[in-house]
């Protein structure tokens, strides 16, 4: 029986990024669950932040995940207040009708 | 060998709520799917011995930023009523489905962190491991060390919160999309007078 250990974790970790990356750019759909993508990819790299964190036995890791939470949050309510006028012009949260905010020459 | 087993039922919940977030064909689904990946996360960096972290992602994440997704969610289906919306029953099942998966992780955490407690106490090693990190020891290297980014933390969330409301105000003032929003004229609410509001009506 092989030991929990740094590779198991990190294979989690980069297959969540793989996946939130993939729904990032292959996703055509909400804009709202583009937002949630960016939210995988940063639960991806956070994880990575603990798992070193325990094994350099080094509590700065912790600090840089607690300020990546917060920056994160600031992003999502920006984000979704962005989506939230979107929405209200266009009558659309798709990503298909951002081409309307282009500027038509 | 318990907390190999934790893991891999932690880490297939969560790369298979990922994979829910990006496949779903309905946002609200996806967004009940990322409510049950974070919740899986924490329970990951509670095994990593990150537990106020964990905790403080449940709050954060699963108590305040998805419910501001929902709630963004809910009011951009503006094409149904609300209560259609939350009584359909094809969100009622999958949210009983991530309420259930949610109470079947923390039986498992409590299960295999007790289990480890338990040895831990047999064999006297609590203190011998490294990475047990209290709250306190937390707070110290972060009010100490790093003040100055906790202010500018701080001040992101500030910054944040004041562009947000900035975008809706001048929203609200250059485009006039519908007249059924409700909005509040400060100007219109200084120059009312008493006559406009009140009348007085002779009785008898």
């Amino acid at each position: 029986m092989i030991s929990l250990g740094i590779p198991h974790y990190l294979i989690i970790s980069t297959a969540l990024l793989v996946i939130g990356l993939t729904g990032f750019l292959f996703a055509r759909k909400s804009l709202v669950v583009l937002l949630m993508c960016i939210e995988l990819v940063l639960l991806a790299s956070t994880t990575n932040f603990v798992l070193f964190a325990r094994h350099y036995a080094d509590i700065d890791g912790h600090l840089t995940v607690f300020f990546v939470l917060t920056v994160a949050a600031a992003e999502s309510a920006i984000g979704l207040a962005l989506i939230l006028l979107f929405f209200r012009k266009t009558q659309s949260a798709n990503v298909s009708a951002a081409v309307s905010l282009r500027e038509s020459a | 060998m318990l907390s190999m087993c934790a893991f891999i039922i932690f880490s297939t919940i969560l790369l298979l709520a990922a994979l829910g977030v990006v496949f779903s064909r309905q946002a609200v689904h996806a967004a009940l799917n990322l409510v049950l990946a974070f919740f899986t996360a924490a329970c990951l960096w509670v095994m990593l011995g990150a537990e106020f972290l964990g905790l403080v992602l449940v709050l954060v994440y699963v108590g305040a930023v998805m419910v501001l997704f929902l709630f963004v969610l809910m009011m951009l289906d503006f094409a149904r009523p609300v209560e259609q919306v939350l009584n359909t029953p094809d969100y009622r099942g999958r949210a009983a489905f991530i309420v259930s998966c949610l109470i079947l992780e923390i039986g498992i955490l409590l299960y295999v962190k007790g289990q480890a407690f338990a040895m831990s106490v047999g064999t006297a090693a609590i203190s011998s491991t490294a990475t047990q990190w209290s709250v306190q020891q937390l707070a110290l290297r972060l009010f100490n060390d790093y003040a100055y980014t906790f202010e500018v933390a701080g001040a992101i969330l500030l910054f944040a919160m004041v562009a947000v409301i900035g975008l809706i105000k001048h929203f609200d003032r250059y485009e006039k999309v519908d007249e059924t929003t409700k909005r509040q004229n400060i100007a219109d609410q200084v120059r009312v007078k008493k006559a406009d509001r009140l009348v007085l009506v002779k009785s008898s």
